[in-house]
């Protein structure tokens, strides 16, 4: 392959590896935003707690990796399901406004909380992924990456066949659809809720601990969800499929600015563009790609 | 109205106020006890830096105090959180003054925190040492700020030397990567110039975010344009993402240059071999040299039931050992008659003053609370998993 496709082909794909990572963060946010209207600012610290509690199994229980994933996951569904029980479901009722605002004081206290439990550190999470790379056609991949991106898809195409078949899953998309009718048609709606909680958490837990393979470990991780809102935005607020797309796409437009456009306008250029995009793709459709247009009858 | 009942009154208020004055010598200081503050982050993103600065300072005081104090007296640190957020250290100082009375502070925190207390700093007579490297803290000359480290300036000039003069290139090709931060600018406005002065212009400047998921663009920007050494200016997270993205698709540049932030054994521990190539510079010397300063670091943090692994980072624990140990010093140059103005006098009188190898030789004078402008820099020595020293303390060359 020719020298400058190669350079391009090389930055699509570890865009479409981070873009993976950013549309676990925004699935996570957009489950919760879709069925309760609520944007839980608490996300980036469930993320960051899975890293940590994982880091923890792994190198202070000694359980083998997989567990230890299994075990992270279930205890951010458990946490998912406390938060909506002790957290959330007093506030059934208020105001949206200050019902974010209690998401808000949720993430200072699992910060604060995990800095006491796992100290403030950098910590480097020994990888289980062999470092030996992987080239397909002159393009080089991580095992890291190629994980990403199976465990993606895989939660993608299980969250699909979840939603589409389950029963739950359907008590899920009718709550989110409408909560009275979906109360009238007899779905526990609180209990609904706390499942999508939990799934949102896991969904978060996943990607916490694919970002501890790739970054370190410490109380700053929570801020990686901040990258996830232009993808979040872009795919429309309330749409999974655009959080996936969402996510891909900012991954994908973030490395090519960086390869490209860093070059010739430099000061940065790979942060901002994502923005830049989301902005004209704002002025033709304010809501999102794949968000609905909602239309009110006055 | 009673006139000596209202007289008294004043009387007492104007006494009150007489003795709570700023400039009271006596404030913090006992027969036994010297009440000192220390304002440094302890929780939020930014601990991983405070802690084991703070500990360092904190640790050394206790062993002084274990070795018989300074002049009779024991040294109480009262160690305030700031979050690292400027407000809160604001606020933080006061508390010291005016609830525990301290007589000064080791620190106020970063760059920021400093300039915010810069007007409390002066009034009262407030001796410290900042956790900042900009040249603003010395000059024009401050008479309370004493700085320690080697500017971020010092610090690119003596690697892009180093590239230069030790590894006699002619004409290398440099790129950067560096964070939209204060010092990540100020580093790369050093090594563009310094680098022109001797001829070459940078071939990349690429930012990479601090809290930068993936580093993958940089590196192959840096690789398919040929640089053969990159110098960093960021911190020690993204630094070693970037380092392990390097190994990840088979770049391997003659050397990859970190500074103070990022010169620590973590590195090497977190890369492993991808860090083969890695130089780091630092004001403070390595855990691993062998002087008596650092000797006398691990003995402290062995004391303390401190290990590696408990520290964090090494070179901060030091860093926060050396601050302490100008503070112990200057204490009992100060002698038994310690009060604001007798520290500051005391502080002016090192010349070349000797750290045992955790920091350069210093001086202060009353005209200047300059720094040493000398670093060392440090190579990955992979097996053993540290930085090793390279060079000896050193100063950027003269250019002509």
């Amino acid at each position: 392959m020719d020298g400058g496709l190669l350079f391009f082909f090389q930055l699509l794909v570890s865009g479409v590896a981070v873009g993976c990572l950013y549309a676990l963060v925004a699935l996570g946010f957009v489950l919760i935003l879709k069925a309760t209207d609520i944007l839980n600012f608490a996300q980036g610290e469930v993320i960051m707690i899975s890293a940590f509690i994982c880091y923890f199994l792994v190198t202070t229980l000694h359980l083998p990796f997989l567990v230890a994933v299994l075990i992270t996951c279930a205890a951010a569904g458990l946490m998912g399901i406390l938060t909506e029980r002790l957290v959330l479901r007093p506030m059934l009722g208020e105001p949206v406004f200050a019902v974010v605002m209690v998401t808000i004081g949720l993430s200072i206290f699992l910060r604060s909380m995990t800095g006491i439990l796992f100290g403030h550190n950098n910590l480097v999470f020994p990888s289980p992924f062999p470092k030996e790379t992987v080239k397909m056609g002159g393009i080089i991949l991580s095992q890291t990456q190629i994980w990403i991106m199976i465990s993606t898809l895989a939660l993608i195409i299980a969250f699909f066949l979840f939603f589409k078949y389950s029963r739950m899953g359907l008590a899920m998309r009718g709550t989110a659809d409408d909560q009275n009718v979906a109360q009238l048609m007899g779905i526990s709606v609180k209990r609904v809720f706390a499942m999508i909680w939990a799934v949102s958490f896991v969904s978060a837990a996943v990607a916490g601990i694919f970002l501890a393979n790739v970054m370190v470990i410490n109380l700053g991780l929570s801020f990686v969800a901040v990258s996830a809102f232009p993808a979040i935005i872009l795919g429309g607020l309330e749409s999974i499929p655009g959080a996936i797309i969402g996510g891909l796409a900012i991954g994908i437009i973030e490395n090519l600015a960086g390869g490209y456009l860093d070059q010739i306008i430099g000061g940065g250029v790979k942060d901002v563009t994502p923005f830049v995009v989301l902005f004209l793709i704002l002025m033709v459709r304010p809501y999102g790609l794949f968000g609905k247009k909602e239309i009110e009858r006055v | 109205m009673n006139v000596k009942r209202v007289l008294g009154v004043v009387l007492v208020c104007a006494l009150t106020c007489f003795f709570s004055s700023p400039a009271m010598a006596a404030r913090g200081v006992t027969d036994d006890t010297i009440k000192l503050g220390l304002i440094l982050v302890k929780t939020g993103p930014v601990a991983a830096l405070g802690l084991p600065d703070g500990h360092g300072m904190v640790d050394y005081m206790k062993y002084l105090n274990e070795q018989g104090g300074v002049h009779g007296r024991k040294i109480d640190v009262i160690w305030e959180d700031d979050e690292f957020q400027p407000p809160k250290s604001v606020a933080a100082l006061q508390k010291l003054i005016h609830r525990d009375k301290v007589l000064t502070v080791i620190t106020t925190g970063g760059s920021q925190q400093t300039i915010a207390n810069m007007k409390t700093i002066n009034d009262y007579k407030l001796s410290n040492v900042p956790n900042a490297l900009m040249k603003e803290f010395f000059d024009p000359y401050h008479p309370y700020i004493f700085a320690m480290g080697a500017l971020y300036e010092t610090q690119f000039e003596c690697i892009v030397d180093y590239i230069f003069n030790d590894l006699k290139e002619k004409n290398p090709r440099i790129g950067v990567v560096y964070t939209k931060k204060e010092y990540g600018k100020i580093g790369l406005n050093a090594i563009r110039e310094r680098a022109k002065a001797y001829g070459v212009d940078l071939v990349n400047e690429l930012v990479l975010p601090t809290g930068a998921v993936d580093a993958s663009s940089q590196v192959l920007t840096l690789k398919q344009n040929n640089v053969e050494y990159v110098i960093t200016c960021d911190v020690l997270p993204p630094i070693i993402s970037f380092v392990k993205t390097t190994e990840k698709y088979n770049y391997k540049p003659k050397a990859i240059f970190g500074f103070n932030w990022a010169t620590d054994d973590m590195i090497v521990k977190a890369c492993g071999k991808a860090a083969e190539n890695y130089i780091g510079a630092n004001f403070v010397g390595g855990w691993s040299d062998d002087s008596p300063g650092v000797k006398l670091a691990k003995k402290i943090a062995k004391k303390y039931g401190r290990d590696e692994k408990s520290i964090g980072l090494t070179s901060l624990y030091l860093h926060g050992i050396g601050a302490s140990l100008l503070f112990g010093e200057a204490f009992k140059r100060a002698g038994r008659d310690l009060n604001p103005d007798s520290l500051k006098a005391a502080f002016e009188t090192f010349r070349d003053f000797d750290s045992g190898g955790i920091f350069p030789p210093l001086s202060y004078t009353d005209k200047s609370h300059a720094p040493p402008e000398m670093i060392k820099l440090f190579k990955a020595d992979v097996p053993n998993k540290r930085l090793k020293a390279i060079t000896g303390w050193r100063k950027p060359m003269k250019m002509k």
